[in-house]
């Protein structure tokens, strides 16, 4: 038996003590670099001294009860003790911490307690700013007492690592997705001034404007939510069948340019969302190319057609027909051949067996396709705002509700409810309905079939779909390359690098270099931002999938959807979401850029989940069962066996939420501040200007730096594909739920 | 058992949910033993091994190592190790440093384990392989690897779940006697799970019989064989003819047994008069031209030739029979009437 002290309980006794007793408790302007705190020292003045001298000499007595939570478990400080005992003093300790902790956080904000009765019991001019970095090191120490007492008295097989790891994605999520989501729920049911009002918030949900049918019988608009139903509801079509005909051709016919074909699939991750729409307006806008050319030609008067319905629907189609595609090429893949050889046995001639068979079994991978196209249309922010013209959709709607000239936050609460309603019933009927139903053709068995060709005709179709739009694909593209080197889009094609020097100037100044480029600024905020949140995105996904993929415990289930909700979360919901919450006291995060990296971690996290999971689905279970058998504890067997041979899978979350971060702009365009500026909402800025040329070239920029950072990627794992180890390559890509 | 118990199972039961995996079963395995759970796919037997490990925790009951309750001690706490069916060898690390690997996660010095991974190599025979990488050898040297990886912390308990599935039919012969030897030589107190019942009676000192998460019957190979409890024991353990019989009489542990036409003495092994079965191993059935005492009439359905042997099926008034028999030059033709003598060893009751 173990003996002497308890280790683990004193290393997080330890942080929580410091975090109480030497960390400034609130945030400071500078973070912990600030010299303020670093000269006057934990016991401070009213601004940087610690928590327990906040307490004792600052006026502020309501943090001194957390100090029972650090003396308890110091009683449960010997490991021989009954371990039952010290597990429930653990609990306490953390469970009433924590709970002191939120409670004293939400009672007593920068105005002051807000709670009438407070005042009466609390000192004059009781108020508090965020907490910082000793209220968070106190927090975290709580939390892993908590866990670990868990652990004493049995929980996770009595594994303190194990428990320690679901306590804090659990915390984490709590934190960061549903206190968010509440938030935006309970906005929504106050008026302006913070007051509850329910019956504002039914006047506000029934709106004419959000549900209103005027456009059925006249010439009234219709209501935004109609408008983005029936736009997600074209799109989810238009991709989930342009998405077939080009997964059969490359799976199932002798299609030459295969490859060529399969790397559209990496276009969407390397794109901006909006680059599609702003390739569209410079070749159909007033000044596009096309339009011009038939104005030209047929003497029409150039107009404004595109902007509306038909251009976010081309734009959208455009842009995420290879999801589609991805989605489909596994759904096609996985029709077992013998499944179709035992049909054609059975006298099914070619056409017949495609359609009573293989189409059949494709249906749930239909499904799923329409609905990842039905959802990123919803969600889609950056294609409306640029081309939606007076098409009004769900996800610009609540932007301009926030940040334009009606700011109100209550009528944006309730749009984001109502789209939220919608992902979320999306996301629930493809968990629910389609996790259940999908037919597993592909058994373990080795099957040697064929997979049989297409017939004729329905090749002559593919081909007749799929070709002119992946043209098209490959035109908007060479256009967003080409149409950032011209010096005026529509009037003036000749050849010029005016707009990259506008956006990436380098002179040389006095003192070296000077980076006068008006895209510096934000392109390396982009860059630093994407790349430190790419690191914890990573490591919280591989380590949820590890706890949902290789461990057992209560509420599992749960668990996992909990985690995999900000997926069906609209970035634009989760923007408002955040401005709402963090905008006050006890997290004072807003314009910092902590909230962006928050932000990019809990929108990206479910991509790393699901990287693990599917890398992990490929090692053998026995591999962790032979290291604990011979006497690893988990923690060293996450360290030496399952993190070396899931390097890979490592490195496709870590380049993936980088490349999404750089992408993002639902979220971000919320959350963004002068001294954080993020280059999606920088582009977006010149685009609202006109200026077309320097957005276009600072887009090219952006999609080769991913490029360069998915090949560089490719080239490190294939590399590694060389050695004499066989190690599952997870694809870099969006893996459907 | 004179010897004290190793491994001590106390009444464990591992319930799923509502699917109860294992039901209170109970057993003790002594030291220096091999001890086979057999049964077939779905019996509990993958569990009550992962039980001993501590990959699982039972829903109740106790389990003892040595003298030590382990109940609820994790797999990294108990003084056991396992050879797995996939042999679990870990595909970045080198051989040696896989079988290394026991020693340093817990901090053995360098140079010990230089030498105890050394000395377990060349007990398997594997001297000089310590480089390669697992992928690069072939099945039955990864079989080794994976139980010198195991020898090497000298456990308690070595388990083996299923080691012989991944070889083919030739290699398994000589892998299962490599296994046999190693255990014998070191003493070392094994659990060995298996579906095969030719392995079983072939490695085992006791074979511990499971069906429906239930101990259907314990004891030495040959007991098992010539002595099944019950229905499902004598149709599990080799080939048998199972065929409804009336007990007449019982006298001095003896039974009076009418089988169709013919009566029978057979050992009595505890059943009452009334309705039992008759276990007949299909070489136990001898075939004569002559009636006689004891000999029921049949027709031959139908021959087949096995090359060794050959096989016939009977239909007779009792039933169907399977017999084996050794008389391949000679076979007789289907409808030839014979008759069919049931004696020796291979024939015993078992309850209805």
């Amino acid at each position: 038996m173990r003996s002497g002290i308890d280790r683990t309980l004193l290393g997080w006794l330890l942080l929580g003590w410091i975090g109480f007793t030497v960390l400034p408790w609130y945030a400071l302007e500078d973070g912990l670099l600030d010299p303020s705190w670093i000269l006057a020292g934990p016991v401070g003045d009213r601004y940087t001294a610690s928590g327990l001298f906040q307490g004792l000499l600052h006026g502020r007595p309501w943090l001194l009860p957390l100090l029972p939570a650090l003396l308890l478990p110091l009683a449960a400080i010997r490991a021989e003790a009954d371990p039952e005992r010290r597990g429930l003093l653990l609990i306490a300790a953390g469970l009433g911490g924590l709970a002191w902790l939120a409670a004293q956080g939400l009672a007593v904000d920068h105005r002051g307690p807000r709670l009438a009765w407070l005042v009466a019991v609390l000192p004059e001019g009781a108020r508090q700013p965020g907490i910082g970095a000793g209220a968070a090191a106190l927090a975290i120490g709580l939390l892993f007492l908590l866990a670990h007492g868990a652990a004493l008295r049995g929980a996770v097989k009595g594994d303190s690592f194990v428990a320690g790891a679901i306590g804090l994605v659990v915390a984490l999520t709590l934190l960061f997705v549903f206190f968010p989501v509440a938030t935006v729920l309970s906005s929504a049911f106050r008026d302006n001034a913070g007051a509850f009002a329910p019956s504002l918030f039914l006047a506000k949900i029934g709106d004419g404007r959000i549900w209103g049918l005027d456009c059925l019988w006249s010439d009234y608009r219709c209501g935004v939510a109609w408008n983005s139903l029936f736009l997600a509801v074209l799109v989810g079509l238009s991709t989930t069948a342009l998405g077939l005909a080009f997964a059969l051709l490359v799976v199932r016919t002798g299609f030459r340019h295969k490859r060529l074909l399969r790397q559209l699939t990496l276009l969407p991750i390397i794109t901006p969302p909006f680059v599609i729409g702003l390739a569209i307006i410079l070749l159909f806008g007033r000044n596009g190319t096309v339009t011009q050319l038939v104005a030209g030609l047929f003497g029409i008067e150039p107009g404004r057609w595109i902007y509306g319905l038909p251009g976010i629907w081309l734009a959208q189609t455009l842009a995420f027909t290879p999801i589609a595609f991805l989605v489909l090429i596994g759904v096609v893949e996985g029709v077992s051949p013998s499944l179709e050889e035992a049909a054609q046995t059975l006298r099914a001639d070619p056409f017949r067996t495609f359609a009573t068979i293989s189409l059949p079994l494709m249906r749930p991978g239909l499904a799923n396709a329409f609905l990842l196209g039905f959802v990123e249309s919803l969600a889609d922010f950056g294609n409306p705002l640029v081309l939606s013209g007076n098409y009004d959709v769900l996800s610009t709607e609540i932007f301009f509700a926030m940040v334009g000239a009606q700011h109100d936050a209550g009528r944006a609460a309730v749009l984001a409810i109502v789209l939220l309603g919608f992902t979320l019933a999306a996301f629930w009927a493809q968990q629910r309905w389609l996790g259940r139903a999908g037919y597993t053709t592909v058994t373990g068995k080795g099957e040697s079939g064929l997979p049989m060709p297409l017939t004729p005709g329905v090749e002559r179709l593919c081909r007749a779909v799929a070709l002119p739009w992946a043209l098209l694909t490959l035109a908007l593209y060479g256009l967003i390359m080409v149409g950032g080197f011209v010096k005026f889009w529509g009037r003036d094609y000749s050849f010029t690098l005016e707009h990259l020097w506008r956006a990436f100037a380098v002179v040389p100044g006095e003192h070296g270099l000077v980076w006068s480029g008006a895209a510096w600024n934000s392109f390396t905020t982009t860059l630093l931002i994407a790349a430190v949140s790419a690191v914890p995105t990573a490591a919280i996904g591989l380590l949820t999938a590890w706890l949902l993929v290789r461990q057992h415990f209560a509420f599992q289930r749960a668990f996992e959807f909990a985690t995999m909700l900000s997926f069906a979360i609209p970035g634009t919901v989760i923007g408002i979401a955040y401005i709402l919450a963090f905008n006050v006291p006890p997290i004072e995060i807003t314009g910092t850029g902590l909230i962006l990296i928050v932000a990019f971690v809990f929108r990206n996290m479910p991509v790393g989940v699901r990287a693990g999971i599917a890398a992990m689905a490929q090692l053998d279970r026995s591999l962790d069962e032979a290291s604990l058998t011979l006497r690893a504890t988990n923690a060293e067997t996450v360290r030496r066996i399952l993190l070396p041979l899931l390097r890979p899978a490592l490195l496709a979350a870590l380049v993936y939420s980088f490349v999404r971060a750089m992408t993002a702009i639902s979220a971000v365009v919320f959350l963004v501040s002068a001294r954080y500026e993020m280059a999606t909402t920088y582009i977006l800025g010149r685009v609202e200007n006109g200026d077309y040329g320097l957005a276009v070239a600072y887009c090219c920029v952006l999609i080769v730096v991913m490029l360069l950072a998915i090949l560089l990627f490719q080239w490190l794992v294939g590399t590694r594909r060389l050695g004499r180890r066989p190690v599952p390559v997870p694809a870099l890509a969006e893996t459907p739920a | 058992m004179s010897r004290p118990a190793a491994l001590r199972f106390e009444a464990v039961s591992k319930r799923y949910g509502t699917v109860t995996a294992v039901d209170a079963i109970s057993f003790a395995v002594a030291v220096g033993e091999l001890v086979t759970l057999l049964g077939p796919s779905g019996c509990g037997k993958t569990t009550t091994l992962r039980l001993i490990a501590g990959l699982e925790l039972p829903s109740s009951g106790r389990v003892f190592i040595g003298e030590r309750e382990v109940t609820r001690l994790p797999a990294t706490a108990r003084d056991v190790a396992m050879v797995f069916q996939s042999y679990a060898l870990f595909p970045h690390m080198t051989v040696a440093q896989n079988v290394a690997y026991g020693l340093v996660v817990q901090g053995r010095p360098k140079a010990e384990v230089g030498e105890r991974v050394a000395a377990a190599l060349a007990m398997v025979g594997l001297e000089g392989l310590g480089e390669r990488f697992p992928s690069e050898l072939s099945g039955g040297q990864q079989q080794r690897v994976a139980v010198a990886r195991a020898v090497v912390l000298e456990p308690q308990v070595l388990l083996f779940d299923e080691p012989l599935s991944n070889l083919d039919a030739k290699l398994r012969r000589r892998v299962r006697e490599e296994i046999r030897e190693l255990q014998q030589k070191l003493g070392i107190t094994s659990v060995y799970v298996t579906h095969d019942q030719g392995e079983a009676l072939a490695v085992s000192d006791r074979i511990i019989v499971m069906d429906r998460a239930r101990i259907a019957q314990e004891g030495p190979p040959r007991e098992l064989y010539e002595a099944p409890a019950s229905r499902f024991v004598a149709d599990f353990i080799g080939e048998a003819n199972l065929l409804p019989v009336e007990i007449a009489r019982v006298e001095d542990g003896r039974a009076s047994v009418r089988l169709g036409p013919v009566r029978l003495e057979l050992p009595a092994r505890a059943l009452g008069v009334g309705p039992a079965l008759l276990a007949a191993r299909p070489h136990a059935v001898h075939l004569a031209r002559e009636p006689g005492p004891g000999r029921l009439p049949a027709r031959i359905r139908k021959a087949t030739y096995l090359g060794a042997h050959m096989e016939y099926e009977l239909e007779s008034e009792a039933g169907m029979l399977l017999v084996v028999d050794r008389a391949v030059e000679a076979p007789l033709a289907p409808g030839t009437a014979v008759f069919a003598e049931l004696a020796g060893s291979g024939v015993c009751l078992v309850p209805a």
